[in-house]
Protein backbone atom coordinates (compact mmCIF):
# COMPACT_ATOMS: atom_id res chain seq x y z
CA UNK A 1 0.00 0.00 0.00
CA UNK A 2 1.56 3.56 -1.17
CA UNK A 3 1.81 6.32 1.22
CA UNK A 4 -1.51 8.04 -0.23
CA UNK A 5 -3.33 5.25 -0.39
CA UNK A 6 -2.85 4.62 3.70
CA UNK A 7 -3.61 8.25 3.88
CA UNK A 8 -6.76 8.09 2.21
CA UNK A 9 -7.68 4.50 3.90
CA UNK A 10 -7.56 6.55 7.50
CA UNK A 11 -9.44 9.15 6.27
CA UNK A 12 -12.06 6.35 5.40
CA UNK A 13 -11.53 4.75 8.78
CA UNK A 14 -11.69 8.77 10.47
CA UNK A 15 -15.25 9.07 8.93
CA UNK A 16 -16.44 5.65 9.47
CA UNK A 17 -15.52 5.92 12.94
CA UNK A 18 -16.90 9.30 13.51
CA UNK A 19 -20.79 8.41 11.88
CA UNK A 20 -21.08 4.31 12.55
CA UNK A 21 -20.23 5.16 16.38
CA UNK A 22 -18.69 8.50 18.04
CA UNK A 23 -21.83 9.66 16.82
CA UNK A 24 -23.97 7.44 19.07
CA UNK A 25 -22.02 8.16 22.26
CA UNK A 26 -23.28 11.08 23.89
CA UNK A 27 -21.16 14.12 25.40
CA UNK A 28 -17.30 14.72 24.23
CA UNK A 29 -15.91 13.13 27.61
CA UNK A 30 -17.66 9.77 27.12
CA UNK A 31 -16.28 9.48 23.47
CA UNK A 32 -12.59 10.57 24.73
CA UNK A 33 -13.05 7.50 27.26
CA UNK A 34 -13.96 5.17 24.72
CA UNK A 35 -11.16 6.01 22.26
CA UNK A 36 -8.86 5.80 25.14
CA UNK A 37 -10.34 2.33 25.83
CA UNK A 38 -9.16 1.05 22.52
CA UNK A 39 -5.50 1.85 23.08
CA UNK A 40 -3.66 -1.26 24.43
CA UNK A 41 -1.72 0.04 28.11
CA UNK A 42 1.31 -2.20 27.26
CA UNK A 43 1.72 -1.24 23.71
CA UNK A 44 0.62 1.89 23.35
CA UNK A 45 -1.04 0.40 20.10
CA UNK A 46 -4.72 0.98 19.50
CA UNK A 47 -7.33 -2.00 18.44
CA UNK A 48 -10.39 -2.12 16.59
CA UNK A 49 -11.07 -5.52 15.03
CA UNK A 50 -14.16 -4.11 12.72
CA UNK A 51 -12.00 -1.12 11.97
CA UNK A 52 -8.97 -2.85 11.13
CA UNK A 53 -11.32 -5.64 8.91
CA UNK A 54 -12.40 -2.83 6.93
CA UNK A 55 -9.64 -0.51 6.38
CA UNK A 56 -6.46 -2.82 7.50
CA UNK A 57 -4.44 -2.81 10.70
CA UNK A 58 -2.21 0.18 9.98
CA UNK A 59 -5.23 2.62 9.24
CA UNK A 60 -7.71 1.38 11.72
CA UNK A 61 -4.64 2.43 14.50
CA UNK A 62 -3.80 5.27 12.89
CA UNK A 63 -7.55 6.67 12.33
CA UNK A 64 -8.02 5.86 16.42
CA UNK A 65 -5.01 7.47 17.40
CA UNK A 66 -6.03 10.75 15.46
CA UNK A 67 -9.64 11.00 16.47
CA UNK A 68 -8.34 10.22 20.08
CA UNK A 69 -6.19 13.00 19.81
CA UNK A 70 -8.87 15.19 17.91
CA UNK A 71 -11.36 14.19 21.11
CA UNK A 72 -8.61 15.19 24.18
CA UNK A 73 -7.78 18.44 21.77
CA UNK A 74 -11.30 19.77 22.30
CA UNK A 75 -12.00 19.09 25.50
CA UNK A 76 -8.67 20.38 26.65
CA UNK A 77 -9.87 23.32 25.34
CA UNK A 78 -13.11 23.48 26.83
CA UNK A 79 -14.34 25.86 29.47
CA UNK A 80 -14.09 25.01 33.21
CA UNK A 81 -18.21 24.69 33.52
CA UNK A 82 -18.50 22.91 30.07
CA UNK A 83 -15.86 20.23 31.89
CA UNK A 84 -17.91 19.67 34.47
CA UNK A 85 -20.91 19.30 32.33
CA UNK A 86 -19.33 16.75 30.43
CA UNK A 87 -18.20 14.95 33.85
CA UNK A 88 -21.99 14.91 34.72
CA UNK A 89 -22.76 13.24 31.63
CA UNK A 90 -20.24 10.67 31.42
CA UNK A 91 -20.92 9.62 34.98
CA UNK A 92 -24.76 9.51 34.41
CA UNK A 93 -23.96 7.25 31.15
CA UNK A 94 -22.00 4.83 33.29
CA UNK A 95 -25.24 4.24 35.36
CA UNK A 96 -23.10 3.70 38.40
CA UNK A 97 -23.73 5.83 41.95
CA UNK A 98 -22.35 9.23 41.42
CA UNK A 99 -20.50 9.45 44.58
CA UNK A 100 -19.08 6.15 43.96
CA UNK A 101 -17.47 7.03 40.34
CA UNK A 102 -16.43 10.59 41.66
CA UNK A 103 -14.49 9.13 44.63
CA UNK A 104 -13.41 6.42 42.33
CA UNK A 105 -11.77 8.77 39.76
CA UNK A 106 -10.71 10.84 42.92
CA UNK A 107 -8.78 7.96 44.43
CA UNK A 108 -8.01 5.86 41.34
CA UNK A 109 -7.04 9.05 38.58
CA UNK A 110 -8.52 6.60 36.22
CA UNK A 111 -8.39 10.48 33.75
CA UNK A 112 -4.71 10.16 33.38
CA UNK A 113 -5.62 6.93 30.67
CA UNK A 114 -7.01 9.77 28.90
CA UNK A 115 -4.03 11.71 27.58
CA UNK A 116 -3.21 10.08 24.28
CA UNK A 117 0.90 9.51 23.72
CA UNK A 118 1.35 12.40 21.57
CA UNK A 119 0.44 15.42 24.27
CA UNK A 120 3.16 17.18 26.02
CA UNK A 121 3.53 17.20 28.82
CA UNK A 122 2.25 20.41 29.89
CA UNK A 123 -1.11 20.32 28.34
CA UNK A 124 -1.27 16.81 30.19
CA UNK A 125 -0.89 18.69 32.92
CA UNK A 126 -3.69 20.99 32.41
CA UNK A 127 -5.90 18.56 31.51
CA UNK A 128 -5.17 16.62 34.68
CA UNK A 129 -5.38 19.88 36.65
CA UNK A 130 -8.73 20.49 34.94
CA UNK A 131 -10.57 17.07 35.58
CA UNK A 132 -9.51 17.84 39.80
CA UNK A 133 -10.82 20.75 39.43
CA UNK A 134 -14.26 19.11 37.94
CA UNK A 135 -14.41 16.19 40.21
CA UNK A 136 -13.94 19.16 43.04
CA UNK A 137 -16.82 21.08 42.03
CA UNK A 138 -18.89 18.35 41.76
CA UNK A 139 -18.15 16.46 45.01
CA UNK A 140 -18.52 19.77 46.52
CA UNK A 141 -22.33 20.30 45.76
CA UNK A 142 -21.52 23.35 45.15
CA UNK A 143 -23.44 23.13 41.62
CA UNK A 144 -26.67 22.28 42.68
CA UNK A 145 -27.10 25.66 45.04
CA UNK A 146 -24.24 27.94 43.24
CA UNK A 147 -23.88 31.05 45.14
CA UNK A 148 -25.84 29.88 48.97
CA UNK B 1 3.20 54.18 49.63
CA UNK B 2 2.17 50.35 48.99
CA UNK B 3 2.55 51.28 45.14
CA UNK B 4 6.18 52.60 45.70
CA UNK B 5 7.10 49.45 48.03
CA UNK B 6 5.42 47.39 45.30
CA UNK B 7 7.18 48.77 42.30
CA UNK B 8 10.86 48.44 44.73
CA UNK B 9 10.22 44.68 44.96
CA UNK B 10 9.49 44.18 41.46
CA UNK B 11 12.41 46.18 40.56
CA UNK B 12 14.69 43.72 43.01
CA UNK B 13 13.44 40.61 42.11
CA UNK B 14 13.93 41.77 37.72
CA UNK B 15 17.07 42.45 39.08
CA UNK B 16 18.06 39.13 41.09
CA UNK B 17 16.37 37.46 38.23
CA UNK B 18 18.66 39.25 35.88
CA UNK B 19 22.02 38.51 38.16
CA UNK B 20 20.65 34.40 38.78
CA UNK B 21 20.18 34.70 34.48
CA UNK B 22 24.07 35.93 34.03
CA UNK B 23 25.15 33.46 36.84
CA UNK B 24 23.93 30.97 34.54
CA UNK B 25 25.02 31.73 31.10
CA UNK B 26 28.53 32.28 32.78
CA UNK B 27 28.75 29.28 34.61
CA UNK B 28 27.62 26.83 31.52
CA UNK B 29 29.53 28.84 28.76
CA UNK B 30 32.62 26.51 29.19
CA UNK B 31 30.38 23.00 28.75
CA UNK B 32 28.87 24.51 25.39
CA UNK B 33 28.53 21.72 22.74
CA UNK B 34 30.46 22.38 19.61
CA UNK B 35 29.46 19.63 17.87
CA UNK B 36 27.29 20.77 14.82
CA UNK B 37 23.62 20.85 15.47
CA UNK B 38 21.32 18.07 14.29
CA UNK B 39 18.10 18.72 12.22
CA UNK B 40 16.12 17.17 14.72
CA UNK B 41 17.32 19.84 17.28
CA UNK B 42 15.67 23.14 15.26
CA UNK B 43 12.37 21.40 15.76
CA UNK B 44 10.59 24.72 17.96
CA UNK B 45 8.98 22.90 20.84
CA UNK B 46 7.59 26.07 22.37
CA UNK B 47 4.29 25.60 24.67
CA UNK B 48 1.07 26.62 22.91
CA UNK B 49 -0.22 30.48 23.57
CA UNK B 50 -3.28 29.42 23.57
CA UNK B 51 -3.34 27.39 26.77
CA UNK B 52 -2.31 29.63 28.41
CA UNK B 53 -5.13 31.91 27.59
CA UNK B 54 -7.57 29.52 27.95
CA UNK B 55 -5.07 28.54 31.92
CA UNK B 56 -5.90 32.53 32.58
CA UNK B 57 -9.75 32.62 31.03
CA UNK B 58 -12.23 35.02 33.07
CA UNK B 59 -14.85 32.73 32.63
CA UNK B 60 -13.22 29.78 34.67
CA UNK B 61 -12.81 32.29 37.50
CA UNK B 62 -16.13 33.73 37.13
CA UNK B 63 -17.79 30.14 37.52
CA UNK B 64 -15.62 28.94 40.03
CA UNK B 65 -16.42 32.53 42.25
CA UNK B 66 -20.41 31.79 41.39
CA UNK B 67 -20.07 28.53 43.14
CA UNK B 68 -18.86 30.01 46.04
CA UNK B 69 -16.77 26.85 47.57
CA UNK B 70 -13.93 28.20 49.12
CA UNK B 71 -11.76 25.30 49.01
CA UNK B 72 -12.07 24.64 45.42
CA UNK B 73 -11.51 28.09 44.60
CA UNK B 74 -8.30 28.18 46.67
CA UNK B 75 -7.94 25.15 44.70
CA UNK B 76 -8.09 26.47 41.67
CA UNK B 77 -6.09 29.74 41.87
CA UNK B 78 -3.71 27.64 43.42
CA UNK B 79 -3.04 25.29 40.35
CA UNK B 80 -3.60 28.22 37.75
CA UNK B 81 -0.45 29.92 39.55
CA UNK B 82 1.45 26.82 39.26
CA UNK B 83 0.48 26.36 35.34
CA UNK B 84 1.01 30.00 34.84
CA UNK B 85 4.58 29.51 36.33
CA UNK B 86 4.91 25.70 34.48
CA UNK B 87 3.96 27.76 30.84
CA UNK B 88 6.16 30.76 31.76
CA UNK B 89 9.50 28.23 32.44
CA UNK B 90 8.97 26.21 29.82
CA UNK B 91 9.25 28.91 27.14
CA UNK B 92 12.01 30.34 28.95
CA UNK B 93 13.64 26.95 28.80
CA UNK B 94 12.86 26.55 25.33
CA UNK B 95 14.47 30.08 23.91
CA UNK B 96 17.28 29.60 26.30
CA UNK B 97 17.51 26.45 24.26
CA UNK B 98 17.00 27.75 20.73
CA UNK B 99 19.42 30.92 21.47
CA UNK B 100 22.09 28.39 22.71
CA UNK B 101 21.33 26.29 19.46
CA UNK B 102 22.20 29.51 17.51
CA UNK B 103 25.35 30.36 19.34
CA UNK B 104 26.40 26.71 18.26
CA UNK B 105 25.21 27.39 14.99
CA UNK B 106 26.83 30.70 14.17
CA UNK B 107 29.99 29.19 15.31
CA UNK B 108 30.36 27.35 12.08
CA UNK B 109 28.71 30.02 10.19
CA UNK B 110 30.72 31.52 7.00
CA UNK B 111 28.88 34.76 6.40
CA UNK B 112 28.49 36.58 9.92
CA UNK B 113 25.53 39.19 9.80
CA UNK B 114 25.95 41.56 12.55
CA UNK B 115 23.08 43.79 12.67
CA UNK B 116 21.08 40.46 12.22
CA UNK B 117 23.07 39.07 15.65
CA UNK B 118 22.30 42.35 17.05
CA UNK B 119 18.63 42.38 16.59
CA UNK B 120 18.85 38.74 17.81
CA UNK B 121 20.20 39.58 20.75
CA UNK B 122 17.85 42.66 21.73
CA UNK B 123 15.04 39.81 20.95
CA UNK B 124 16.40 37.65 23.48
CA UNK B 125 17.15 40.48 26.22
CA UNK B 126 13.49 42.20 26.11
CA UNK B 127 12.81 38.49 26.22
CA UNK B 128 14.14 37.72 29.43
CA UNK B 129 12.97 41.20 30.46
CA UNK B 130 9.34 40.07 30.05
CA UNK B 131 9.42 36.91 31.33
CA UNK B 132 11.32 38.23 34.74
CA UNK B 133 8.11 40.87 34.83
CA UNK B 134 6.24 38.20 34.10
CA UNK B 135 7.29 35.62 36.53
CA UNK B 136 7.40 38.30 38.90
CA UNK B 137 3.95 39.30 38.96
CA UNK B 138 2.70 36.14 39.10
CA UNK B 139 4.56 35.05 42.00
CA UNK B 140 3.16 38.61 43.70
CA UNK B 141 -0.80 39.27 42.83
CA UNK B 142 -1.64 35.51 41.50
CA UNK B 143 -2.73 35.37 37.79
CA UNK B 144 -6.01 36.47 38.42
CA UNK B 145 -6.18 39.21 41.41
CA UNK B 146 -7.71 41.52 39.15
CA UNK B 147 -9.19 41.53 35.63
CA UNK B 148 -7.24 44.64 34.38
CA UNK B 149 -3.77 42.78 35.71
CA UNK B 150 -5.80 39.56 33.32
CA UNK B 151 -5.34 41.77 30.98
CA UNK B 152 -1.68 42.92 31.22
CA UNK B 153 -0.59 39.39 32.14
CA UNK B 154 -2.37 38.03 28.70
CA UNK B 155 -0.58 41.49 26.91
CA UNK B 156 2.98 40.21 28.52
CA UNK B 157 2.36 36.49 26.96
CA UNK B 158 1.52 37.55 23.96
CA UNK B 159 4.71 39.90 23.65
CA UNK B 160 6.48 36.85 25.35
CA UNK B 161 5.46 34.20 22.55
CA UNK B 162 6.00 36.56 19.83
CA UNK B 163 9.43 36.93 20.90
CA UNK B 164 9.93 32.90 21.02
CA UNK B 165 8.83 32.62 17.62
CA UNK B 166 11.16 35.68 16.33
CA UNK B 167 13.89 34.12 18.33
CA UNK B 168 12.97 30.57 16.84
CA UNK B 169 12.48 32.29 13.19
CA UNK B 170 15.77 34.04 13.61
CA UNK B 171 18.06 30.71 13.90
CA UNK B 172 15.57 28.47 12.25
CA UNK B 173 17.39 26.55 9.11
CA UNK B 174 13.97 25.64 7.59
CA UNK B 175 9.99 26.51 7.50
CA UNK B 176 9.64 25.32 11.55
CA UNK B 177 7.45 21.85 11.75
CA UNK B 178 4.07 22.69 13.48
CA UNK B 179 3.84 20.80 17.25
CA UNK B 180 1.35 17.91 17.12
CA UNK B 181 -1.10 19.14 19.62
CA UNK B 182 -2.41 22.14 20.56
CA UNK B 183 -1.79 23.73 17.46
CA UNK B 184 -5.19 22.66 15.56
Amino acid sequence: MTSLDIDSAVDAAVRDLENRTLANIRGELTRLVYLSSTRDYNTGEYQHEGLAQRFGAEAAQRALARCHETAFHDLLYTSLAGLVGQLETYIESTGSERDKVLNSWRQLQAYRVLIPGTCDPLSADFFVTNVKLALEVLGSGALAHPGN
Amino acid sequence: MINLILIILIALSLLVLLLLAARRGAGESPKLNTALPEDSDYRVRLPQRALLDRCLSPEDVEFVAVLKARPVFRLFLQERRRLTLCWLRQTRRESARLYSLHVRSVRHAAGLRPAAEAKLFGAVGLFIIVYALMVSTVWLYGPFRARRFLHSLQFLAGLLSDLGVRIANSISPAPLPQPHLGSR
